[in-house]
């Protein structure tokens, strides 16, 4: 387990300004006529951001690191197949939410046969040291990752890219391949599920 | 604007991702008369407030960067690169194209259900009309009451 090396940090305001962009294109580039280093360099720039928001889908660390490094593999295998008219960050995000989508659905796919044969199996939620430990506030943010949860996918995707993660809604529409004006719709939705599903939980427990 | 029609851009409304000033005036003038609408606001607010608190205990990062594990495995993958399937999708598709002319073929061909071989004018046999007793067939082939 690598959450012992976990630590907090702050959330960036967007994926990425002009002059990154531009840098972005040129690492492009020079990944392209075979540059490893200007790869790495691309890889340094949005690891972190993208093992967060990976982190948003996928509880286990372990499992969210290997797939921010299948993510960046497929980046790289892809490389030539990139259209250099789009900006990078959106496509290599599109590529980590849909394998963090993909594997979510498998795991779900996975637990509700498990749980048909044995009623009291709890699937992958092995017990994280972090939130072993009985504190309120831990507590509080497991009670509302777990109402997240409940939300349908479609919905959910886009309350964590904008609400969790701060994308806007034109770089969710570019991350998922959708218009804006639905991403807004979805967005509404997805809070407006959230606020209920909060709502109905919080008489039983509070 | 009802109370439907304010649902959803209520919800865009709290987490400033609404442009239009003319619709967020909307909004404000329908909520400041309707306490409903006002109640929803006010809990959507709350949620979003909430939700974003779960930002910084939930996130995680690890303190080496991914880059020299990943650097190893393309390098890696660069030496040993997969082999592609022996005849790959085309072979696939060939097979699949065959085994449809072939089925194609012998649905064309098959052979008729009750089927006789055509008859040639030698074969033909003229009608048999039973003799009978009490009529005459002196007179051709129309019966002929006695």
């Amino acid at each position: 387990m690598r959450t012992d090396q976990r630590r907090m940090m702050v959330p960036d305001e967007t994926i990425v300004d002009e002059d990154d962009r531009a840098g972005d294109a040129r690492l492009v580039e020079e990944t392209r006529r075979g540059r490893r280093d200007s790869f790495g360099a691309l890889v340094r720039r949005y690891e972190r951001r993208l093992l967060r928001v990976i982190g948003r889908f996928i509880r286990d660390p372990d499992i969210a690191e290997d797939l921010a490094q299948e993510t960046f593999l497929r980046v790289y295998e892809r490389i030539d197949q990139f259209d250099p008219s789009r900006r990078f960050a959106p496509w290599l995000f599109q590529i980590g939410v849909n394998l963090s989508l993909d594997y979510h659905r498998r795991q779900k796919r996975r637990r509700r046969i498990w749980s048909f044969f044995f009623t009291d199996y709890a699937g992958d939620r092995s017990p994280d040291p972090a939130s072993a430990d009985p504190k309120i506030q831990q507590e509080l943010h497991e009670e509302i990752r777990t109402v997240v949860d409940q939300i349908p996918e479609q919905f959910r995707t886009v309350l964590i890219l904008r609400d969790l993660e701060g994308f806007s809604s034109s770089e969710i529409a570019a991350i998922l391949d959708r218009k804006e004006a639905t991403i807004r719709w979805r967005l509404a939705e997805a809070r407006n599920r959230f606020q209920e599903a909060w709502s109905r939980r919080q008489p039983k427990n509070r | 604007m009802n109370c439907d029609e304010v649902r959803l851009e209520l919800a865009l409304w709290v987490g400033n991702d609404l442009d239009d000033p003319a619709r967020i005036e909307e909004l404000r003038r329908h909520t400041s008369t309707c306490p409903e609408c006002r109640l929803r606001a006010k809990s959507l607010q709350s949620s979003m407030v909430l939700l974003g608190a779960t930002d910084p205990n939930l996130t995680y990062d690890r303190p080496e960067s991914l880059w020299p594990e990943l650097n190893a495995r393309i390098d890696y993958l660069e030496r040993h690169p997969k082999s592609p399937p022996p005849y790959g999708k085309w072979a696939l598709a060939l097979v699949c194209g065959a085994a449809v002319s072939v089925g194609g073929w012998s649905w064309l061909n098959r052979p008729a259900p009750f089927s006789q071989p055509p008859e040639t004018p030698a074969q033909m046999t003229p009608p048999v009309i039973a003799p009978s007793s009490g009529y005459s067939s002196s007179s051709g082939s129309t019966p002929v009451a006695p």
